[in-house]
């Protein structure tokens, strides 16, 4: 860490450096885990643009937009720049309470979610039996609540991290598994709307166009799961 | 006690394995994350019935959840050892690990009372009627130890240590 501030001493705007220098002590964070602590330090020169990616997935500090907006004063900022300078991003970024509310409220969103919808899948592989497919109607609500939980904390912990994010292929991945992840959920719903009397009948063979919907659904959620894990690692 | 533990699995086989295997951790963290999908999913079912909701439920079908519960709780278990075994000297100090742990072990223990108080009365119990008050608490105090379980595990890495 000393070595890094040292490097980037020599290349950097002072202010910059009192920046990154305080990081861990005010926020009497540090990274955690005995791998790689800081995988990337990106200096984006130009802009004074500093982001640390922490290996749990999530930022651990990043320079105060309000500074990169200072310092690098050039008019027009790019979308994903200028989400970065947004209050919410610099609530979520740098208060000491902001990044772990949001990432508790996603994780509670998470098991909700897939929580839900992996034990509607077995169910309707039969994988396990006997448990009400009319109750998962009900059921339903509290996952499509659980996903509004994770839309909300998703974007705000998206827009503290914007420009990295946009450009990480696990995080695309997982977006678009857990995009298609609640389509087919849309899908099995409707289904469900029209068939659980039926399912609940243990007799009743389950059509395999819906079988293949579930199974579809554990793969999204499962994949959505795997490559947001590895957000932070690749 | 902590510290002696810590000097023991320092260097010992598994740390030195854990640490030494790069794709081993975002691999524990995919399964410690699948299993607490199995395990929040399937206790979110049972509580919810147990409390005395979802009542198109027969409660004996609840048995039927248990077993992944079971799972998603191994899976968690093993990977949460490796955890463990891999930075012992930064989990044993941290206060979200210790109190997630507390959490933890009042769950089993609200687990055990179900199994003896409740579990072998169900049977008697109307199909799809309400709980008796015991069930309801036992559901409860299991929905609530279980999201602060989510929500410290969550949070180890941003909370202070020691």
């Amino acid at each position: 860490m000393k070595l890094l501030v040292a490097f980037l001493a020599e290349r950097v705007h002072p202010d910059v450096i009192t920046l990154i220098s305080s990081f861990g002590s005010n926020r009497g964070l540090e990274p955690f885990s005995p791998r790689i602590s800081i995988i990337a330090v990106r200096v984006l020169r130009n802009a004074h643009q500093i982001s640390y990616r922490h290996d749990d997935g999530g930022t651990i500090c990043r320079q105060s937009a309000r500074q990169i907006k200072s310092i690098n004063n050039r008019g027009e900022m790019p979308v994903f720049e200028w989400l970065e300078t947004t209050a919410l991003a610099i609530w979520v970024g740098e208060s000491l309470w902001g990044y772990p509310i949001v990432l508790g409220t996603h994780a509670i969103g998470l098991a909700i979610v897939v929580g839900i919808f992996v034990m509607l899948d077995l169910c309707m592989l039969r994988v396990i039996r006997g448990v009400s497919f009319n109750a998962f109607l009900s059921l339903y609500r509290l996952a499509w609540i659980g996903l509004l939980l994770n839309v909300i904390s998703g974007s705000a912990l998206f827009t503290s991290q914007a420009t990295t994010f946009i450009e990480s292929a696990p995080f695309l991945i997982k977006i678009s598994a857990v995009f298609a992840g609640v389509i087919v959920g849309i899908f099995i719903q409707r289904r469900l709307k029209l068939r659980a009397a039926d399912w609940d009948n243990a007799d009743t063979h389950i059509e395999s166009s819906a079988t293949a919907l579930a199974a579809l659904s554990l793969v999204c959620w499962i994949g959505a799961i795997f490559a947001g894990r590895l957000i932070a690692y690749l | 006690m902590m510290e002696s533990l810590v000097q023991a699995i320092e260097g010992g086989a598994i740390n030195t394995w854990v640490l030494s295997t790069y794709w081993l951790w975002p691999l524990l963290e995919i399964i410690h994350f699948i299993g607490l999908s199995l395990l929040l999913g399937s206790m979110l079912i049972v509580d919810l019935r147990l409390a005395g909701y979802l009542r198109q439920i027969d409660i004996m079908s609840m048995h039927r959840l248990l077993p992944w519960a079971a799972i998603g709780f191994a899976m968690n278990m093993v990977s949460g050892f490796l955890f463990f075994f891999g930075d012992p000297g930064r989990y044993s100090i941290n206060i979200g690990f210790r109190i997630k742990m507390v959490l933890v072990l009042i769950a089993g223990l609200n687990v055990l009372v179900f199994a003896l108080k409740i579990n072998p009365l169900i049977g008697n119990w109307e199909p799809h009627g309400d709980t008796p008050g015991l069930a309801k608490a036992i559901a409860w105090i299991s929905l609530s130890t279980w999201t602060g379980v989510l929500l410290l595990g969550r949070l180890i890495p941003y909370i202070g240590t020691g």
